[in-house]
């Protein structure tokens, strides 16, 4: 029973391409400089950030309550709307309640995708 | 002889009819206790505002998409094109917060009236359960309208459980049936909601109210004395449970049918935008009734303030073994009823705070900001805000 109800992996979900809610590819020149986009990353909510031409990967889930952080280009923060944690681009927690900081996804770009490295 | 009479010693011939019909006459003319006023109609309109909820949700069935793709826009066929689909689900919605409301009320009133003492313990157990249950049916169809604060709630709501030692990530991955709220959440909820709940509640309720006749109405006598006979009920001033009580009841529920009708056409709770997984909104909430455990998370560590209302909750489940005393009078009671009182005040806080919370409000004539934790700041212009 608990095998039965238990959560398929995230491999069995979700497409290995980073994508929007609908299913299509988010591309690395749809990114422009100073923004940060969330998505779909291996059946994981991950936040990219495009900084200085680079491409950063996070787990875009909160580890305090669950809701999905965004970037703030102008304090060069990453940020939950819920209840206040910062971060900074380290993923570690600079301000509020979150227990722990943002695990840092290694993206790479292939055919003009992005992927976990 | 009257013209039932051949069908009732048909069945006669077969089983005792005649006497389950003159069992179950005695039994509801039981008299009620003189003191039973209008709060002890709460039980019933309870009950009368399920089946309101049965009815509506069936009827939205009918219609209702349990997909990620087409829950929401179901929900909006159903509220703007189905003839009297609006009323229909308002009146589900509305219904949603009062039965919750009522069975407060309902509960409340059998902690300041000692009734869940011997010999109603079993009785009240089954009620605090069946408060557990409504709370079930409020979380799991907050989410079904699939709308941005319904997603994001249902994320929070979820996650708390997560932080709990050893089974908390079991318990949250079992309930969202995947890493986030998505797919497999919507269809969890929706079997939680529409089968799972409905029929644990039935079968509680089934319970509850065998033991409420069989043990009647609570005394406001200690527990250590015999209880009243119905002969000394009836002396006192009590009024048979049938017609007398059942005729306040109707009256109650009648009212009750008014205020839902009422809400639903002049209050209309509509969804907000569809959920977006990938942005949260500012200032989400979960629905009032969660609001102060909400709050509770703002101010203290998780495993605190999800603990808090989990030993909150075995201590009221657990009440009638917890307070000995034989008192059942709430003025023979000062410690438990000034608990009591304590616990409403400061549960009622806490949502206020949460309902608060990251708002921005005029109180006369000042324009004040509430943070996360509800503290008010002045706000001096647009933009800017200041301590």
């Amino acid at each position: 029973m608990l095998a039965y109800l238990s959560p398929l992996s995230p491999d069995q979900l979700g497409s290995q391409d980073f994508q929007d809610a609908d299913g299509n590819p988010i591309t690395p020149d749809t990114l422009s400089e100073g923004t940060g986009r969330v998505g779909s990353l291996s059946g994981r909510p991950t936040l990219v950030i495009k900084k200085d031409g680079q491409l950063l990967g996070y787990d875009a889930v909160c580890s305090h309550l669950g809701c999905i952080v965004r970037w703030n280009n102008a304090k060069n923060a990453i940020e939950c709307p819920c209840h206040g944690g910062v971060f900074d681009l380290n993923g570690a927690v600079t301000a509020g309640p979150p227990p722990s900081g943002l695990e840092i996804v290694k993206i790479r770009i292939h055919d003009n995708r992005i992927h976990r490295a | 002889m009257n013209r039932f009479d051949p069908i009732l010693d048909w069945v006669q011939d077969r089983i005792d009819i005649r006497g389950a019909l003159a069992f179950l006459s005695d039994n509801i003319r039981k008299p009620i206790p003189k003191h039973a006023n209008f709060l002890y109609t709460f039980g019933s309109i309870a009950l009368f505002i399920f089946g309101l909820q049965a009815i509506t949700g069936i009827l939205m069935l009918v219609y209702y998409k349990p997909t990620v793709k087409e829950a929401y826009d179901s929900v909006q066929y159903i509220h703007n094109t189905v003839p009297f689909g609006w009323l229909i689900r308002q009146i589900h919605v509305w219904g949603a917060n009062l039965m919750v409301f009522i069975v407060f009320v309902h509960m409340v009133k059998t902690f300041f009236y000692g009734a869940y003492k011997k010999p109603r313990e079993i009785t009240w157990m089954f009620g605090v359960v069946l408060f557990g249950i409504v709370l079930g049916f409020g979380f799991t169809g907050y989410l079904l309208p699939w709308d941005q604060l319904a997603f994001w709630a249902t994320t929070v709501g979820t996650e708390v459980p997560g932080s709990m030692p050893i089974l908390g990530p079991m318990i949250r991955e079992l309930m969202r049936g995947q890493a986030d709220v998505g797919e497999a959440t919507l269809g969890r909820f929706f079997i939680a909601h529409i089968i799972v709940l409905p029929v644990l509640f039935i079968g509680a309720v089934g319970v509850h109210l065998f033991l409420i006749r069989y043990f009647g109405t609570s005394p406001l006598s200690r527990t250590d004395e015999p209880e009243p006979t119905k002969e000394e009920i009836g002396n006192a001033g009590g009024k048979p449970f049938w017609p007398n009580h059942v005729l306040k009841e109707g009256v109650a529920c009648y009212i009750l049918l008014g205020v839902v009708i009422t809400l639903a056409v002049y209050l209309p709770l509509m969804p907000g935008p569809p959920a977006d997984p990938y942005s949260t909104p500012d200032g989400i909430k979960p629905e009032w009734y969660f609001l102060p455990m909400f709050q509770l998370l703002k101010y203290l560590p998780e495993p605190i303030a999800v603990g808090l209302p989990g030993l909150a909750g075995l201590i009221i489940f657990l009440l009638p073994f917890l307070d000995r005393s034989p008192e059942r009078h709430p003025s023979r009671r000062p410690v438990a009823v000034w608990s009591g009182i304590a616990f409403l005040v400061v549960t009622f806080g806490l949502g206020i705070l949460g309902g608060l919370s990251e708002t921005t409000r005029d109180i006369m004539g000042t324009t004040y900001h509430f943070d996360a934790k509800g503290i008010p700041h002045v706000v001096s212009d647009s933009t800017s805000v200041e301590p």
